[in-house]
């Protein structure tokens, strides 16, 4: 019943779509920059126009002030209800264009709650597979919504360099941070463009395992160090991460030319973590010290942030999800989906292979035993898609250094079920 | 060993626009009727503003400064000085009233109120109210206030009031429902459950609603995590007896367990999402600070008309106020002062700190009050919702749930699987009944129930006894 519920609501959000562009894609307005608005005037009050028009199936509206209107065509091009305005909201391989109008996609990277560990629900793996994806659709501008609570120390390289090597040379790479703790803020860290939510929070880097024992000695300074090369791909002064990490206070000044000089130290001349603490900057704090470009509660609100006129937000409007879904972002849901379905059910993946061999082990009669064997060629195979689709699954439950590794065991347990029905 | 870094869940908005104070009072009658009706009297005289969403308004400027703009309306014949902000207005057409104000109705409908003091089409203010009690995050859950939201835009509501009011007792700890728990006792880590609630008040409606209500917290008791979620609201009024607090308990959490530099760290993340909510609603991050941490000493004083806050101590000779204390040593709160509520050693606001500190807007003790201070009592109507009926609903779910899950599993122990094929057929199919009945009961209660604690297996585990049925079932034979 619920996913019949879910494809009325999106074929009523479709057919809401088709209905709105179709009756109101009727006025043009000529821009004197060269740029041209379509859509329904709603209001116009002293040469004042308010026009609503949709972009990417994203509904706006935009004030257009007299000296920027160059000429205005009512009912231009009234388009007959056709598959034009599904495209808009369905991205192809030949999105259209807005000349000058840069396209932007928003992918979440981890969505808080039980799926936001960083090594698990944020990896390398799963970002490189969406670069094809967005390049097909075009995209200009990527942007990382983050809301993790942190996770594994393992998979911070492997971000950061993706993010550094294959995201950065393509597109324009922007952090959203809702939510940045430990391993998600180093991840971020490598990101120019930091904007937060108002409720934002970044930082608290510092490493641990077991009964909360920090990483100490040899370790930690190499996570010092390896920060400290992340910090400067971000651009950002590294004593801001040392005092996110370590018992480092956190001070400030204001250059005159309004630029902001670190101290490790309290001697600046604002405080910003006291010793004895470890920094968490809050929305407020990030952007009076200059670490935030600003604050963004919606989409719509980070691409004026930004300093965009106007922004394309490739993707469909799903209810209850507050921004546009691209393709690629429809992808990274389904691989922490996914993930989040294989941790859950991972001991009975293993339990269901390991009864069912044995079963099959003491099994005389032959057919009964290619049941049983059959049985756990399943689970088998349930684990290896858990793994093909996570990587990191390989390291975490089966504790093998590589995905390689686990597939000579997957290799070597297929071999083994078939000696069982020798 | 794994290097960790994170929680890891480790325990686990006039009339016609503008915040402007004038025109807040009539937000409907200020329409185009409105407009109309002083063109007809008056249109060669009158001077036009319009603002920045499109909205207009029409009338006399008496003043016009750098900063504001302050015009007479007519009102059902009645006329009043509004003063608006320039950073709301577009453009000031002196004189332009009448012709402008006509382009307006042929292309543009005024809209609903939708910032300042909404109301319906008929200017009537739909108050509809949410009474938010139990136990906070069994009780005051997420489905069940999205439903009750949801059934707010059914019935056109123009302001939803959240009454919180949540149970706060030794009930909670296994004692006795009747006996108050006190303002020392702290659930901090409540937090990460208003944070499944809180979207509702911060982004949903206003994402969600075509016209957004005025949403308003009304506290009577909001402790432990329930105190998170009011501060997300720019509109709150206190009870005269209420409290808001419960959550100073963030420094011991851990105790002595690790390394002060990873407690450090578990207290600073936490301190980092609660003040993010602080923030959302507007409000000084300081107050959650000195709510959850005994070291913070809030210092209060009034400048200029304006409410500081800061952390330190107190300088009586400039007229400052030391809320909260140290909480150390000679300073740690007594037994005495503890006993009465009268605790400093971390913040728990009442109803009189709440008015000065800026928390609340007023304080109010009957729904009548309230919509009084909201300024619509006059023309307000409260809508008879199904709100308590879902709230009701899920507690009483919540409650039969557990007991449901407790005895479909000692059942599930208690189906003998033995006999005949047939009949250990039959059992092991009794027993998957019994698995999948608790499956789909967790299911839909899962935000608020915890197997475990009830002593019921969790969703995993039941995969597992259920695959292990079906192997059963295959190696059987008759």
């Amino acid at each position: 019943m619920s996913s019949i519920r879910h494809i009325l609501m999106a074929l009523a959000s479709v057919v809401a779509m088709i209905a709105t562009s179709a009756g109101a894609l009727a006025d043009v307005i000529k821009l004197k920059d060269g740029r041209t608005l379509t859509g329904e005037i709603i209001r116009e009050v002293d040469g004042y126009i308010w026009i609503k028009h949709s972009t990417g199936g994203i509904e706006a509206t935009d004030l257009v002030r007299p000296d920027e209107v160059d000429s205005i065509e009512r009912d231009a091009g009234a388009a007959p209800v056709s598959a034009e305005p599904v495209r808009a909201k369905e991205p192809t391989s030949t999105p259209r264009r807005t000349p000058g109008v840069p396209r932007a996609a928003v992918i979440s990277l981890g969505e808080g709650g039980d799926k936001d560990m960083v090594g698990v629900y944020m990896t390398a793996e799963s970002l490189r597979r969406l670069i094809p994806i967005l390049e097909q659709d075009q995209i200009d501008i990527v942007v990382f919504k983050i809301n993790s609570g942190g996770g594994l120390l393992l998979e911070i390289q492997r971000l950061s360099d993706v993010i550094q090597n294959e995201f950065k040379p393509k597109f324009q790479v922007v952090a959203w941070i809702e939510s940045a703790i430990s391993a998600a803020a180093m991840t971020a860290h490598c990101i120019e463009d930091i904007y937060f939510m108002p409720e934002g929070n970044y930082g608290a880097c510092t490493g641990w395992s077991g009964q909360l024992v920090a990483v100490k000695g040899r370790g930690l300074e190499e996570v010092l160090y390896k920060m400290e090369l992340i910090s400067a791909r971000g651009r950002h002064a590294k004593e801001i991460m040392r005092s996110m990490q370590i018992d480092e206070p956190l001070s400030a000044t204001f250059t005159p030319d309004g630029d902001v000089k670190w101290y490790n130290t309290e001697e600046g001349e604002y405080l910003v973590n006291p010793k004895g603490r470890i920094l968490t900057f809050n929305a407020n704090d990030a952007v009076k010290y200059h670490f935030a470009k600003g604050v963004a509660k919606t989409y719509q609100e980070l691409g004026r942030a930004m300093g965009y006129r106007e922004v394309d937000w490739v993707g469909k409007i799903v209810p209850g999800v507050p921004y546009p879904i691209c393709r690629a972002e429809e992808e990274m849901q389904s691989f922490r989906n996914q993930t989040y379905q294989d941790q859950v059910r991972t001991n009975e993946y293993f339990v269901s292979y390991q009864s069912s061999v044995e079963a099959a082990r003491g099994e005389q009669d032959r057919k009964q035993r290619g049941a049983m064997v059959n049985r756990a060629r399943q689970a088998l195979r349930r684990i290896e898609r858990m793994v093909a689709n996570n990587p990191n699954f390989a390291l975490l439950t089966f504790n093998m250094p590589d995905y390689e590794t686990f597939k000579d065991w997957v290799r070597q347990q297929d071999e083994f079920l078939d000696s069982l029905m020798k | 060993m794994r290097l960790v870094h994170g929680i890891g869940r480790m325990v686990r908005a006039l009339a016609v626009l503008g915040p402007s104070l004038g025109l807040a009072l009539l937000p409907g009658a200020i329409g185009v009727s409105s407009s109309r009706a002083m063109a007809q009297d008056a249109a060669q005289s009158l001077d036009l503003i319009i603002f920045r969403d499109g909205k207009t308004v029409e009338g006399r400027i008496l003043r016009e400064t750098d900063l504001e703009v302050e015009i007479e309306i007519r009102v059902g014949g009645i006329s009043a000085p509004v003063t608006y902000r320039k950073s709301d207005i577009l453009k000031v057409a002196r004189g332009a009233g009448a012709e402008a104000a006509e382009a307006s109705r042929t292309v543009g409908t005024r809209e609903p109120e939708q910032k300042g003091d909404p109301a319906d089409t008929e200017g009537r203010a739909r108050v509809y109210v949410i009474e938010l009690d139990g136990e906070f995050g069994k009780d005051i859950s997420q489905t069940p206030i999205r439903d009750a939201v949801a059934d707010a835009r059914k019935n056109n509501a123009t302001h939803i009031v959240f009454v919180m009011n949540n149970r706060w007792d030794e009930g909670l700890r296994g004692g006795l429902k009747e006996e108050a728990l006190g303002n020392d006792l702290a659930s901090f880590d409540q937090l990460f459950r208003a944070e499944d609630i809180e979207p509702i008040f911060s982004k949903d409606i206003e994402r969600e609603w075509p016209n957004p209500p005025k949403t308003v917290f009304w506290v009577k008791q909001a402790m432990g995590g329930a105190a998170f979620l009011p501060l997300v609201c720019k509109n709150i009024y206190f009870a005269p007896d209420a409290r808001m607090g419960g959550i100073g308990n963030l420094a011991g959490m851990f105790g002595g367990m690790g390394d002060e530099v990873v407690r450090q760290k578990q207290e600073s993340l936490r301190m980092g999402h609660a003040e993010g909510m602080a923030i959302q609603g507007g409000y000084d991050p300081i107050l959650v600070r000195a709510m959850a941490r005994k070291d913070v000493k809030l210092v209060y004083s009034v400048v200029d008309g304006k409410v500081v806050l800061r952390d330190g101590d107190a300088d009586a000779s400039k007229g400052e106020i030391q809320v909260t204390d140290s909480g150390d040593k000679e300073e740690e709160d007594d037994i005495v002062a503890l006993a009465r509520g009268e605790g400093n050693d971390v913040l728990t606001i009442n109803a009189e700190w709440a008015r000065k500190l800026g928390v609340s807007k007023g304080t109010v003790s009957s729904i009548d009050d309230l919509l009084f201070e909201l300024g619509i009592d006059k023309n307000a109507e409260i809508v008879n919702g199904r709100s308590d009926r879902i709230m009701d609903t899920w507690s009483s779910g919540v409650k039969d749930a557990e007991r449901t899950l407790q005895r479909l599993w000692r059942e599930f122990n208690e189906t003998p699987v033995q006999g005949d094929y047939t009949e250990r057929t039959r059992g092991r199919g009794i027993r998957q009944g019994k698995l999948n009945d608790m499956e789909r009961l967790i299911r839909r209660y899962e935000e608020s129930i915890n197997p475990r604690r009830i002593g019921v297996p969790g969703i995993g585990d039941i995969a597992i006894f259920r695959d292990q049925l079906k192997l059963e079932q295959l190696r059987d034979k008759k």
